[in-house]
């Protein structure tokens, strides 16, 4: 019985929170007075896609650097041979 | 099995998971709890204007903010995929300190990278919009070479280490065994 009880109040809430309606974070630009949305007019102006590759900018650097250590570090000495030094694991679970 | 060991693609990983994690860092810290700055607080001024100018540039602020994330969520997709990847190699050596190393390197990348390409080169916002917000950005770079420093020194440390993930001993199994 409470199990139910429970999964109603659950359900209750998710309909509630489907059912509400969404908050108006900014009074002044969200179609006020005059029905325009000074937001959505600021944002999306001809320096839409400019202010994309001045936000995205820096992250192509980050991608090639991310390349570049993939890729530079290369082959290093043998593990076999890096096994069977000092310091290091002589044996794996599979041997 | 392969006899040669590759350190790049867990430095990689590690990097740019840092770099994803170090950009979440910088939006959560200065964006949303201490309130410094936003993606293009310098560009649409968030103080010294009309109220209402104010809250349409906070509004403005707040979608490139979440521009912003989005990139940085998808550098920490691309790490988490390329960290998969890595740990299912088995020349690839599984070193903690390599890891630890390269989130390191990766947040100091991110604060350095970022710092000059959007405090000094776009000047699309200063880590505090303020007169003095030179020393401040200064202040940023340096903390992103200081954590360059001790990533690369990590991942140095991290050198001598040959395990790859297949020799590392399973959860629950004891040391000794």
């Amino acid at each position: 019985m409470r199990k139910v009880l429970g999964n109603s109040a659950s359900w209750a809430v998710v309909v509630w929170l489907a059912l509400a309606a969404p908050a108006v974070a900014c009074p002044f630009c969200n179609g006020g007075a005059d029905g325009v949305n000074e937001v959505q007019q600021e944002i999306f102006t001809r320096h839409f896609w400019p202010n994309v590759l001045r936000v995205a900018a820096p992250f192509p650097i980050f991608a090639a650097i991310a390349v570049a250590l993939h890729f530079g570090f290369g082959p290093e000495r043998p593990a076999v041979e890096a096994r069977t030094s000092p310091g290091n694991r002589t044996e794996t679970p599979h041997d | 099995m392969t006899d040669r060991i590759h350190r790049g693609p867990l430095i990689a990983a590690a990097t740019t998971l840092g770099i994803g994690l170090g950009g979440f860092v910088d939006g959560i810290l200065f964006h949303q709890i201490l309130q410094t700055h936003s993606l293009l607080s310098a560009v649409y001024p968030k103080t010294g204007l009309p109220p209402d100018v104010i809250v349409r540039n906070m509004e403005i602020n707040m979608f490139w903010d979440g521009m912003f994330h989005a990139f940085t969520w998808i550098m920490t997709a691309v790490g988490l995929g390329l960290l998969w990847q890595a740990g299912k190699r088995r020349d690839v050596p599984w070193s903690g300190s390599t890891m630890l190393g390269g989130l390191a390197l990766g947040w100091g990348l991110f604060n350095l990278i970022e710092g000059i390409i959007d405090h000094h080169v776009l000047h699309l916002h200063h880590v505090t919009e303020t007169p003095n917000h030179l020393v401040y950005d200064l202040l940023f770079l340096g903390s992103g070479v200081v954590l360059m420093a001790i990533g690369g020194a990590l991942i140095a440390r991290g050198s001598p280490d040959r395990r790859t993930r297949e020799m590392a001993p399973a959860a629950g199994s004891s040391p000794a065994a």
